[in-house]
């Protein structure tokens, strides 16, 4: 089935005020679509619901479980057998029409994306767990199935199998559809097209990670004068549309417009009055955005 | 490969199946011998004075003494074997993948089935062939009824594992509780003078009367219609709350 975008609508799974209370998704076929939110917020509660793993309370998911496939946080394989058995039986139970030959050439292709095919005859069992987070993934890709769920695929890695993992995912992007789960949220900035942030089981925003990260940096900027930074900051905190405004020593300001438009005109007025040197929109990660958003819900991130 | 070759993989690769095939193997081997020479060994470790008056073991005797093994030690270590097989540790792997139930369940099921067979009829052809060279032959007809018997009682045993399995998280839990029914609770009922003829412990102890020819196989079928239609209901309880995955779309009322 081809569609535009894999949609879940008013999905609920309530645990006593706790779980996922009420989330729309709408995931672009194609993108990496970043799921994020700490610990706890119901991320992995979702990724269940979309995999089939759990029925939800109400609400209703576009595509069915046969069209995805999941990667646990941590997956779990029988430790007696070998990655290339493993990838094996997953092709046998999920492509049982592929003739013997082709099986096997997808198995070592998939071995080889994942950066398992030295490995390929050790058991499991003896396996670190970035080689098993890569195995479970190398599972999802074999399964054939449009759209891949991925809940923390990069937890508990070293800086090398997190590169090796993101580079893997950022490969996956217009080959199928892919979620990215995480609370780490340099690595959803770095590989997803787009996100929904998650905090205590509803999504606090969601759209394109550009869109999101844009429209919160230009509500700050950073601003150069000549000596009178303290006057500068002084007259700007005094006004309705700001919301913060801080200098740092003699010649640098900062400020925070209550929103993007009212800080672009409000600057242009108050700015004539001062010697400039510089007016610079304060690039934001993800994280600061992150934290603004939860913030604006109730509560902090950490 | 196929979930049937997984199960195979799981039970040999494991060594289940080695330590499942020892076990009967050294009952079968060893059973005959200590009937045979039980009072031997114990008049010659007996204080003097003392006088050891033991019955001369008969045939039946030396195959009994193998089935009571079978029933106790044997049936524990299927329990555990089985559990394993219901409760392996790729669950969300194969639960995301297998669409029909019968597949959760029919492979384990059958592979641990057959291999509990096949330990169960190499321990029983040595208990056999060192019976008849220690304490005389036993009827043949007698040892294919003790034979067929006991086989549905394994398989009793591996289906009551499954069920149990299917309420429990993990193979330990359901390992302890099927233990717990097939040596306690089964045992202790079978005690009871009017349930004891109805329920599976009835047969693999029919040995001890089938082969001393104070009974008959048709004497034995209350026993295996009840473990015949017990065996299914535990398979079908199995099977119906094995996981399966989900048809699309899904749409959930509020």
């Amino acid at each position: 089935m081809t569609v535009d975008a894999y949609t879940a609508t008013g999905l609920r799974k309530d645990f006593g005020g706790v779980g996922v209370l009420g989330v729309d998704l709408e995931i672009p076929t194609g993108s990496v679509f970043g799921l994020v939110g700490p610990n706890g917020a119901g991320k992995t509660t979702l990724l269940s619901m979309l995999a089939g793993l759990s029925t939800p309370d109400s609400g209703e998911i576009g595509f069915g479980s046969a069209e995805v496939a999941l990667c646990t946080d941590v997956p779990d394989f029988e430790p007696w057998l070998t990655a290339e058995e493993v990838l094996d039986l997953g092709i046998h139970l999920t492509r049982p029409e592929l003739p013997p030959a082709a099986a096997r050439s997808l198995r070592d292709e998939v071995l080889a994306k994942v950066g398992l095919t030295s490995s390929a005859r050790r058991g499991v069992g003896g396996f670190s767990r970035g080689m098993r987070q890569r195995l479970g993934v190398g599972a999802a890709l074999t399964a054939g199935r449009p759209l891949v769920l991925l809940d923390e695929p990069t937890s508990g890695l070293d800086p090398d199998g997190r590169a090796m993992m993101l580079d893997l995912v950022q490969g996956l992007r217009g080959e199928m559809t892919t979620v990215f789960s995480s609370h780490v949220l340099a690595d959803v900035e770095r590989v997803c097209d787009r996100i929904a942030v998650l905090r205590n089981g509803v999504v606090v925003a969601q759209g394109a990670t550009a869109d999101i990260l844009n429209a919160s940096a230009e509500r700050t900027w950073d601003i150069d004068v000549v000596d009178e930074a303290p006057r500068l900051a002084a007259e700007l905190a005094a006004l309705p549309w700001v919301e913060r405004a801080a200098a740092t020593g003699q010649t640098r300001v900062s400020v925070t417009a209550v929103t993007p438009s009212a800080g672009h005109t409000g600057l242009a007025r108050v700015l004539t009055g001062f010697r400039l040197v510089s007016l610079k929109p304060r690039d934001r990660g993800l994280e600061d955005v992150f934290d603004s958003l939860v913030s604006e819900v109730g509560g902090s991130l950490r | 490969m196929s979930l049937w070759r997984l199960e195979w993989l799981r039970l040999s690769r494991t060594r289940r199946l080695l330590a499942l095939a020892a076990v009967f193997v050294v009952f079968g081997l060893g059973s005959p011998l200590l009937t045979r020479y039980l009072a031997d060994v114990l008049a010659s470790s007996a204080p003097g004075g003392i006088k050891i008056v033991a019955p001369t073991p008969t045939p039946a005797d030396g195959i009994a003494s193998y089935q009571k093994n079978v029933q106790q030690l044997g049936a524990v270590l299927l329990a555990f074997i089985a559990a394993a097989a219901f409760r392996g540790k790729a669950e969300v792997f194969l639960r995301t993948r297998i669409t029909r139930r019968r597949d959760h369940v029919l492979p384990g099921l059958v592979v641990t089935t057959l291999a509990a067979w096949a330990c169960y009829l190499a321990g029983l052809l040595g208990a056999w062939y060192e019976t008849a060279v220690l304490l005389g032959a036993p009827g043949t007809t007698a040892m294919l009824a003790t034979a067929a018997f006991t086989m549905l009682y394994l398989a009793f045993a591996v289906a009551l594992t499954l069920a149990i399995a299917s309420f429990t998280r993990t193979a330990v839990p359901a390992g302890f509780a099927s233990t717990a029914l097939l040596l306690l609770v089964l045992p202790l009922l079978s005690g009871v003078r009017t349930l004891g003829n109805y329920l599976p412990p009835d047969l693999p102890g029919s040995a001890l009367s089938l082969i001393a020819g104070t009974s008959t196989p048709t004497d034995h079928w209350r026993a295996t219609a009840v473990t015949l239609a017990a065996t299914a209901a535990f398979v079908s309880v199995g099977l119906s709350r094995a996981p399966r995955t989900r048809p699309a779309p899904q749409r959930h009322p509020a």
